[in-house]
């Protein structure tokens, strides 16, 4: 038996303040990105009221990004050197009307607090550590995106073959069409990541990627030689090694050593980072040193709008998307959960009959009535017009026996011919049984009343194909 | 043209143009000779074969129409469009399917042809076929080859490809092309000579227009394979 995992908890140090939270693998790199002139503020969900009491101290004139406050006063009150960190703080999750008016509009549990909703809206290249940025929600809730999806297909359309079922899961569930929905939300992206920056802002950097390990799959050992060469993959390695969309998992980048440290870092034991962090903010103060940021951000005139940025967007987008599903899963439960990848995701409308392309269709069908110990197809003329004409049209149908399996019209007996096998395999693969099939996370729902509940626990095998028709 | 076809009433004046409900079947297929072209002599006649009356289904008056208590007629004459994919043909319903099991297969999913504008069914097996020498159903069939016999056909095959084409040997052994061809494969050097240098050559000589034209006929056929068109 399964051991159930307690997945609230993945989310429970915004709500319980840790204190051993330095087992953080971007510690290292986090460390010079946090050196700024002052005091950096521990981002704690329990250190909120510290903060209220240091910002009545009165705020120094030259912000550590140069801004000077006395001329240009800050839209809104921000608690002291906010701008030094990577992302806003939890607790102004709570101020922010973009966030209150986003968890209304989807209407979201009560259950789900702002806080959460504010840290799916981080991306990893918005603030690299994982305890801060929606990782590790994004993570669950594509699992559970792509799990509710694929189990729809294979109920729904058991015969689609796997490069259909690929196309149709990245068509549903990819990173295009969650960007669509995050879109559709009325997401609107900060212009730059920073603490300053509202909560209720998407925030992704378009310097750096980030690092996120967003699906399972193996990185093969010959991925560069795939990227660069263009090889085709057979659709039975796609299933082993590739991602759910059938894409291949690329090899993540050596992570950019750490800067060389000052000798009393290295010989500190390891404690609690932000103390870690504010130890070294003071000694770079007395230093005088400023290092917060110190690659200027590389924009340029070319860099909007490029490919590359449209990619960052787009993952950000879609990660936001995984994220609030992750949420959902872990403080509401897996029915509402599923309840939001239904309404949100699986509504959508995707026309699988334009998903399939084929090279030798008579070919195709002629194994298929093979197989299935059918006659062997044959086509024939059903109707004509304007033979002689410039415009002819053929009717053609493919009769297997007495049956007639597909039908289709165009200007020359072939390609009649052949449109006319391909609508016949289309029906074949988009064989359904129907609306109403039931998929197996159906069984797990509790039903109201006894007698449904006992009717929806038990399971009847569903149509499962014997496989596919030529393997690739 | 294509609206010319899809108009029901159409194809209904083609049905009473012509003769009576047995030879329904040789109706639909004009042969070539009798392909009316349009002059400016026939225009006459043409506009008075275009004036033609409504479908059957709406001139067709229940006996008791007239009464107000009397039963209300349904009109079903949808436009011919072409047919869903979703709908799936009787024969490939796996076994388990509700579908199947219902008694409704035989009216639903009807063996014969009931095609809009001839309510009789049409005999499947009237209906010309379009010739493919690669399909399994037009080929004969000679299951009984022998490994001696697949023998004599590589020899063939190897000693001249060009007098043994794959078509020849297909009729000599009584066998698919298919077959020929996964038996025995001809030399590169023939491959070469026979389809790639004649069809370099003409290439050569072609012009802007034809190169085109060529590009885009390959290009249908692409958008054909893909379902858009």
């Amino acid at each position: 038996m399964m051991k159930r995992l307690r997945i609230e908890r993945a989310t429970g140090q915004l709500l319980v303040a840790r204190s051993g939270a330095a087992s953080n693998p971007g510690s290292t790199a986090l460390r010079s990105s946090y050196r700024a002139a002052q005091v950096v503020p521990v981002r704690h969900q329990s250190s909120y009221s510290s903060f209220e009491a240091e910002s009545q101290h009165p705020s120094p004139i030259y912000e550590e990004d140069g801004t000077d406050h006395s001329r240009f006063p800050p839209l809104e009150k921000l608690p002291p050197l906010t701008s030094t960190l990577p992302s806003p703080l939890p607790e102004r999750a709570l101020q922010s009307a973009k966030l209150a008016a986003l968890h209304a509009r989807l209407s979201l549990s009560p259950k789900i607090p702002l806080q959460t909703l504010a840290r799916t809206l981080v991306d990893p290249s918005a603030d690299p550590n994982p305890h801060f940025n929606n990782t590790s929600l994004a993570f669950l809730g594509s699992t559970i995106i792509n799990y509710h999806a694929s189990e729809w297909f294979m109920v729904h359309y058991p015969r689609l073959p796997m490069d259909v079922f690929y196309a149709a899961m990245t068509g549903l569930a990819g990173p295009a069409p969650l960007n669509r929905i995050a879109k559709s939300w009325g997401i609107e992206s900060a212009a730059a990541p920073g603490g300053e920056v509202d909560s209720g802002l998407l925030q992704f950097s378009l310097d750096s990627p980030g690092e996120s390990v967003l699906g399972f799959g193996y990185t093969r050992t010959i991925v560069d030689k795939i990227n660069k060469n263009n090889w085709q993959r057979s659709v039975n390695s796609k299933i082993i090694y590739d991602d759910d969309f059938g894409q291949v998992v690329s090899r993540p980048k050596p992570k950019p050593k750490p800067k060389p440290k000052q000798q009393e870092e290295e010989q500190e034991p390891q404690v609690e980072l932000d103390q870690e962090q504010d130890q070294d903010q003071e000694q770079d103060q007395e230093d005088g040193e400023y290092l917060y940021n110190p690659l200027p951000p590389k924009f340029s005139p070319t860099s909007y709008g490029s490919e590359r940025t449209r990619e960052l967007s787009e993952k950000a987008h879609a990660n936001f998307v995984r994220a609030v599903v992750g949420a959902t899963y872990a403080h509401c439960g897996r029915e509402q959960a599923k309840a939001f990848v239904k309404a949100h995701v699986l509504s959508r409308y995707l026309d699988l009959e334009r998903l399939f392309a084929f090279k030798h269709p008579t070919l195709e069908l002629a194994l298929l009535c093979a197989r299935e110990e059918f006659d062997p197809p044959v086509a024939r003329l059903l109707s004509e017009t304007g033979r002689l004409s410039r415009t002819p049209v053929f009717v053609v149908g493919i009769y297997s026996g007495n049956d007639k399996l597909g039908e289709g019209a165009g200007a020359t007996l072939e390609q009649a011919r052949l449109k006319a096998a391909m609508h016949a395999l289309k029906a074949w693969y988009l064989y359904s049984p129907g609306e109403g099939a039931r998929v197996p996370s159906d069984v797990l729902e509790s039903g109201e009343e006894e007698g449904l509940g006992k009717r929806m626990r038990t399971w009847e095998p569903v149509y499962v194909d014997i496989g596919e028709l030529i393997s690739r | 043209m294509e609206a010319t076809l899809s108009r029901p009433a159409a194809r209904c004046c083609c049905l009473l143009k012509t003769t009576t409900p047995s030879s329904t079947s040789r109706v639909l297929l004009l042969p070539s000779q009798q392909q009316q072209t349009r002059q400016k002599s026939t225009r006459a006649r043409h506009k008075a074969a275009l004036n033609i009356p409504a479908h059957p289904s709406f001139l067709s008056q229940p006996p008791d129409s007239t009464s107000p208590g009397g039963s209300t007629t349904l009109i079903f004459n949808p436009p011919s469009s072409a047919p869903s994919v979703f709908q799936t043909p009787f024969k490939f319903l796996p076994k388990s399917d509700p579908r199947r099991r219902a008694t409704l297969g035989s009216q639903l999913f009807s063996s014969s042809v009931t095609t809009q504008f001839s309510p009789q069914s049409v005999d499947v097996s009237s209906l010309p076929t379009i010739f493919d020498d690669r399909s399994p159903a037009t080929t004969p069939k000679n299951h009984s080859l022998t490994k001696e016999d697949v023998e004599e056909m590589r020899r063939l095959r190897l000693a001249d490809p060009v007098k043994n084409s794959v078509l020849s040997l297909a009729r000599q052994f009584g066998c698919s092309v298919m077959f020929v061809m996964m038996c025995v494969q001809a030399g590169k050097e023939h491959r070469d000579k026979v389809h790639v240098e004649p069809h370099a050559a003409a290439r050569e000589k072609w012009g802007p227009k034809k190169r085109e034209a060529k590009m885009e006929r390959k290009r249908r056929m692409e958008m054909l394979m893909r379902g858009e068109i």
